[in-house]
């Protein structure tokens, strides 16, 4: 997770983890950017980093 | 990548994948021993973008995929490397952070292919390397996935195939030097029915080619 960054601004994010694995995976849980504020999920171990506007449209595929 | 694209490949994923396994092994195969060739001067960390599920990413033991393609993502994550949701156009690492980017066959699907090059050389650290896989607009191959995209194709009809100039501009474009050319894949689409040894240099009878690519610096 130390070399994610904000798909657009590039700045830091915050990780807030809901579930981890006996391996110490995060398995859900979400990854913030507070200059855009804006929350990307992590849902069965794999961040959802795609820029917001192409997350909004593509919910519920 | 457009949302359409992404779409595309979430439908296909399992056929898309089942490929390498199956009509697809000979060529896969071939592509992974040209690749091989050039693997052991890559400085670490690897980034494969546009991982999709993680076939290349597992028979060259690179450390990193990313792709915009949840359903891939979902076949990648079981191959054992850290994957990641994203674009190739807004990447979500930190810069100055990897030793080599991979591109293996994914330029031709990205809507913005300046784009995507910029963002990996922003990634790379000074000394990184770009290694490039693509099928070219001039090779048997690249004329047959040309005729699949003007027919309407569900996947090629959202691809680019570049030249070998096209995508040395691109690269210079971006901040990159070509350094090597490796060519694989001489047989002719339909009749591949072995592994093929990569050739040193660019052959428009090839219908993949590798090209390693370092990044100018200040100083060069």
């Amino acid at each position: 997770m130390q070399i994610l960054a904000c798909p657009v601004c590039k700045g830091e994010l915050s990780l807030t983890i809901e579930e981890e694995s006996e391996k110490e995976e995060v398995v859900s849980g979400s990854l913030y950017c507070s200059k855009c504020q804006h929350a990307y999920p992590i849902a069965n171990g794999i961040p959802n980093l795609l820029p917001p506007d192409m997350n909004q449209e593509t919910q519920g595929q | 990548m457009s949302n359409q694209e992404k779409s595309i490949f979430d439908f296909q994923a399992r056929a898309y994948d089942a490929w390498f396994e199956q009509e697809g092994r000979f060529i896969f195969a071939s592509e992974v021993k040209a690749l091989q060739q050039i693997l052991p001067s890559l400085p670490r960390p690897w980034l494969e973008v546009g991982t999709g599920s993680g076939r290349f990413l597992q028979a060259l033991g690179i450390d990193f995929g990313l792709d915009p393609s949840g359903k891939l993502l979902e076949i990648a994550r079981n191959r054992n490397a850290p994957v990641f949701q994203g674009t190739g156009e807004q990447m979500p690492f930190k810069s100055s952070i990897f030793g080599t980017a991979f591109l293996i066959t994914s330029l031709c699907f990205v809507s913005s292919p300046g784009e995507v090059l910029r963002e990996a050389a922003r990634l790379l650290k000074d000394e990184g390397k770009l290694v490039l896989g693509a099928i070219l607009r001039e090779s048997h191959w690249g004329q047959l996935y040309r005729k699949k995209k003007e027919a309407g194709h569900q996947l090629y009809q959202h691809a680019t195939f570049y030249s070998y100039d096209e995508l040395n501009n691109l690269l210079k474009q971006a901040g990159f030097y070509p350094e090597k050319v490796t060519s694989t894949l001489r047989q002719n689409p339909g009749e591949v029915n072995h592994t093929e040894l990569p050739q040193p240099g660019f052959s428009p009878q090839a219908g993949f080619t590798v090209i390693l690519a370092g990044k100018l610096t200040s100083g060069r």
